[in-house]
């Protein structure tokens, strides 16, 4: 169709139009004259007969101004037809609200459910840190995640690549009074933290590089929300976190969380001690830098592996694992490259685009087939408006018009749920009970997207029957009402896909749930059931010591163990599968000291944790309270480091390694314990070195792990007894088994997300398939009651149209298993325990949609064989 | 003339105007205006003001073009020719005007027994 003739006027001026036409008119004049005088006329009387026959008052200013008028009548004709278009619209799809809901509910799913979808997973995995521009920053590894802070400051003063640099460090505080403490989320920064990451206060202000002052805490906005009602007097004002006040110097701006990743949430942050001493202190940080303009990050990255590699000449003491310089983008998907996330999270968003993709097709084919069995019951009447003078173009725009109020409306909803279900993710997240919030917004270029796509198909198959009803011979259409074999094949094959694409979904689907299924039951070696965990914070003063705070610990794991209920007690440094914290050394065999180094995690605990979590010990013994020190230095092993090392036979064997603060250790091993998993419930068991607390600082963050037939009373009977012990402080409590739900989560939320998609694009596919086969259905009204007359039984008439159906179904589940399955292989890493051909997710896939299209063939199928043949044949 | 002439339906001017193009391939408006005149026996009262306001108009539909050229008795004259739009409309016309009339004339004269 050409819409620029449908719109086009005349460019030319009516003063041009005018000459033309005179010029036409005397030689028509003329013309007719001269004729006129060839048969015989005088000159005069052809003359004036001439200009009779042409109208006497027939001139060009007559006609240009007829040509005018023309046109804005045509034009007001133009407004009057697209509202009568659209009045005409609304009443059609009004006089049918099943075909109108169906086209409006697909296409919201369609675009809502993908742009919400979308607009989650950008919020959770992808959206960059809100700090001016992001891509300068780069987070800094030298060998480790973390960075000594002797190693720290020797990077700021040999630095040649970085605008600004600064030292994080993550750490829980208690803010209030002691006995009604709440925990906040918070970070120790360097003064240049907020310089480097440009990010302004709300209100008062952040670090100044020249502030000395160490009491001095900026708050993040949901702190200052939760915690001081979101009162602007807070600044100023003097606040007590742990054992020290610190004065509030700004607010964060909502949403602001430095580099965390996505979701997680910082509450406040406090000045790092300024530089220490040469010998170091024995805190380790984060790193981070803003490049300097023109240098990019593999220039910065050489230039800091030579650096590094002075640094190690002029220090040697330093590990030589320093110079594996990394630099990590802070934000989208090269972010997870540092946390060795990269893949699995990459095929999760891929696994994702794939599913949205598939439902937005499957949401665009239900339109298609909406629309065309649409299509086909207004041939008649689309015939019959052309036949009486309806000109094309007019009902191409009428066409149109509905195709748009349809997409419209569609359009509309979809934006609707987008965001309903955009405002219901932050709320199911904070139900975790984990310092995690996402801010979700509407990814505005997926929604475009996904709008475009779905309006261009209903325009395109809503302008189908403008192509075979304005076309076609009249009579033809008129006579005969079955439709062409052509676009009965082409329903067919719509069928077949849908069905093809439903199927591929819901193995998926199933795969992703039954997997999550063995998650949640897959043995992590340890059992979390029955265990709480209880978290001190003391205070970090520097006149409390070390013994001071490592006595009241073994204190509190002694009146811990007489509680009643309480069956055993132990502490661990490191919570297995809570993704708080984790430590991994290179260690090497003290007796081949030229032999290789394997990486291996490592634990510190007290004596009683593996009865406590009920990892078995295998061989040796467990630590004890001798273990401290000045004793011997000793070890146990997990089964898989003494297979690993000594093919089992670990007892007696020493190892040799770094440990923090670059102290070297050299241990020997005492036991074998069975094994755990360390970080992530899909993980393969690696090795575990665990060390006794008491031989390093037990104070630093020890979680005490107490296994109780009644937690209840165990909690409140600890604080109790912390209370008593320390008069200050922060103690939290929680079930073992909260801290464990973390590390579902990934797989929980992409088994959500895959099985929501999946029920989403059955119930469209449902509906597709109901309404092509409903249509096609319809379409044999007539031979149905001539099979009727001809004596067939209802029955038999359910059994063919049902049967016949069946057949389409039956091609496309097949072919939709088949890349379900084929497709499963791909994602045979994000799957735990479930073979992509596993029989049972088959088995659950073909009966659903056997059923679904088996309801949606019946139904019509029904209605058919019930119908009146007279009636039927009376139609059309 | 008198009573034999009718006005003529919306619509068919142009259609006129099209056929009488497809007829001579490339024709000023006084050609038009005698071909349709002596195909129709002069029963249909194409005034000359409506034929060159429909030549016009067709012109800024794009269904026709224009060119002035010389007459055959030497005066400068517009001649005007179909484009491709334009035949196809053409077709089209034709097509929904024969199945019009022809459901007319079933209508008016159709013998009885054949349906």
């Amino acid at each position: 169709m050409n819409f620029r003739r449908l719109f086009r006027f005349t460019s030319r001026s009516s003063d041009d139009v005018r000459r033309d036409l005179d010029d036409e008119i005397s030689f028509h004049i003329e013309t007719r004259a001269d004729a006129l005088r060839s048969e015989g006329m005088s000159p005069g009387d052809a003359r004036a007969q001439a200009r009779r026959e042409f109208g006497q008052r027939a001139d060009a200013a007559m006609i240009s101004s007829g040509l005018a008028v023309e046109r804005r009548r045509s034009f007001r004709r133009l407004a009057s037809e697209l509202q009568q278009d659209t009045t005409y619209g609304i009443r059609l799809l009004a006089r049918s609200p099943g075909f109108a809901l169906a086209c409006v509910v697909t296409l919201a799913v369609g675009i809502g459910g993908t742009t919400a979808v979308f607009s989650v997973v950008n919020a959770a995995f992808l959206a960059p840190p809100p700090i001016a521009a992001a891509g300068e920053v780069v987070r800094v590894q030298l060998g480790e995640s973390r960075t000594s802070s002797a190693v720290f400051e020797e990077l700021r003063t040999r630095n040649t690549v970085f605008a600004t640099m600064a030292a994080i460090s993550n750490a829980r505080f208690a803010l209030g009074e002691p006995g009604s403490t709440t925990p906040l989320m918070g970070e120790r920064v360097t003064t240049t933290y907020f310089s480097m990451l440009g990010v302004a206060a709300t209100l008062g202000r952040t670090f100044d590089p020249a502030d000395v002052r160490d009491d001095l805490v900026v708050l993040g906005e949901r702190a200052w929300r939760v915690h001081f009602n979101g009162d602007a007097a807070v600044v100023g004002r003097r606040i007590r976190l742990d054992r020290r006040t610190y004065e509030v110097i700004g607010v964060m701006p909502r949403g602001f969380r430095g580099l965390a990743a996505p979701g997680w949430v910082r509450d406040c942050w406090i000045p790092l001690p300024r530089a220490t001493t040469p010998g170091g202190s024995a805190a380790t940080f984060e790193v981070a830098g803003r490049l300097r303009p023109g240098i990019d990050a593999s220039d910065a990255a050489a230039a800091l592996r030579l650096t590094a590699q002075q640094l190690r000449t002029d220090r040697p003491e330093l590990p030589e694992s320093l110079t594996a310089v990394r630099l990590l983008p802070v934000g989208g998907i090269n972010a997870f490259r540092g946390v060795g996330a990269l893949v699995p999270v990459f095929m999760f968003i891929a696994l994702l685009a794939l599913v949205a993709t598939f439902v937005l097709s499957i949401g665009c084919a239900n339109i298609a087939g909406l629309l065309l069995g649409r299509a086909v019951a207004r041939r008649h009447e689309l015939a019959l408006r052309a036949a009486l003078g309806a000109a094309r173009t007019r009902l191409i725009r009428q066409l149109l018009t509905e195709s748009l109020l349809l997409a419209g409306l569609g359009g509309a909803a979809g934006v609707l749920l987008a965001s309903w279900l955009t405002t219901l993710v932050p709320v199911a997240v904070a139900q975790l009970n984990f310092p995690f919030a996402l801010e979700v917004q509407i990814d505005w270029r997926v929604l475009a997207f996904t709008s475009a796509v779905s309006l261009v198909t209903a325009i395109l198959f809503g302008l189908a029957p403008a192509r075979h009803a304005v076309r076609v011979d009249l009579g033809a259409v008129l006579r005969d009402g079955s439709s062409s074999a052509r676009r009965q094949r082409l329903r067919q094959a719509l069928v077949v896909c849908q069905v093809a694409a439903c199927a591929t979904l819901l193995v998926w689907g199933l795969l992703f749930t039954r997997s999550l299924g063995n998650v949640t039951s897959m043995e992590p070696g340890f059992d979390a059931s029955g265990v709480l965990l209880a978290d001190f914070t003391f205070d970090a003063t520097p006149d409390s010591s070390a013994d001071a705070v490592e006595a009241q610990i073994v204190e509190m794991h002694r009146r811990a163990s007489a509680l009643p209920f309480v069956e055993s007690v132990g502490g661990a440094w490191a919570v297995p599968l809570s993704l708080t914290s984790r430590e991994s050394f290179s260690v090497f065999e003290a007796d081949a000291p030229d032999g290789n180094g394997r990486v291996v995690n490592a634990n510190r605990l007290t004596p009683g944790w593996f009865e406590t979590v009920r990892i078995p010990l295998l061989t040796g013994r467990d630590f004890t309270w001798n273990d401290r020190l000045g004793s011997p230095e000793v070890a146990i092993v997990n089964r898989t480091l003494a297979e690993r090392f000594w093919n089992g036979r670990a007892l007696g064997k020493r190892l040799r390694f770094i440990g923090v603060r670059n102290i070297p250790h050299e241990v020997e091993i005492v036991g074998v314990v069975g094994d755990s998993k360390y970080w992530t419930i899909g993980e393969a068991i690696e090795p575990v070195l665990y060390l006794a607390a008491r031989q390093g600082t037990i104070a630093d963050g020890l979680s005490l792990h107490v296994r109780t037939s009644n937690i209840a009373d165990t909690s409140r009977r600890l604080s109790e007894d912390f209370a008593r012990i320390t008069g200050d402080g922060h103690i939290e409590l929680r079930p073992m088994a909260d801290a464990v739900a973390v590390a579902m989560m990934p797989a929980r939320v992409g088994a959500l997300v895959t099985t929501a998609f999946a029920a989403v694009a059955v119930l469209l596919a449902t509906m597709g398939i109901y309404a092509l086969i409903s249509f096609s259905v319809a379409q044999r009204t007539r031979e149905i009651g001539v099979r009727k007359a001809l004596g067939a039984s209802p029955m038999g008439i359910v059994r063919l149209i049902v049967s016949q159906s069946l057949l389409l179904v039956a091609a496309g589940l097949s072919l939709g298993i088949l890349i379900g399955v084929a497709g499963g292989h791909v994602l045979a890493n994000l799957t735990v325990g479930v073979s992509p051909g596993d029989p049972l997710t088959i088995a659950i896939a073909v009966s659903l949609v056997l059923s679904a299209a088996l309801l949606s063939s019946s139904i019509p199928a029904l209605r058919a064989a019930r119908a009146d043949p007279l009636e039927a044949l009376r139609q059309d | 003339m008198g009573d034999t002439t009718m006005a003529l339906m919306q619509g068919t001017v142009d259609l006129l105007i099209l056929r009488a193009l497809q007829a001579e391939s490339s024709a000023h408006g006084y050609t038009v205006s005698r071909f349709v005149h002596a195909r129709t026996d002069g029963v249909l009262a194409l005034e000359d003001a409506a034929l060159y306001q429909a030549l016009h108009r067709l012109e800024a539909r794009g269904l026709i073009e224009s060119e002035w050229g010389r007459s055959n008795n030497g005066r400068r004259a517009k001649f005007y020719r179909l484009t491709a739009p334009g035949r196809k409309q053409l077709r089209i016309a034709a097509s929904t005007w024969r199945a019009y009339a022809a459901a007319m004339f079933s209508v008016l004269d159709g013998s009885e027994g054949s349906r």
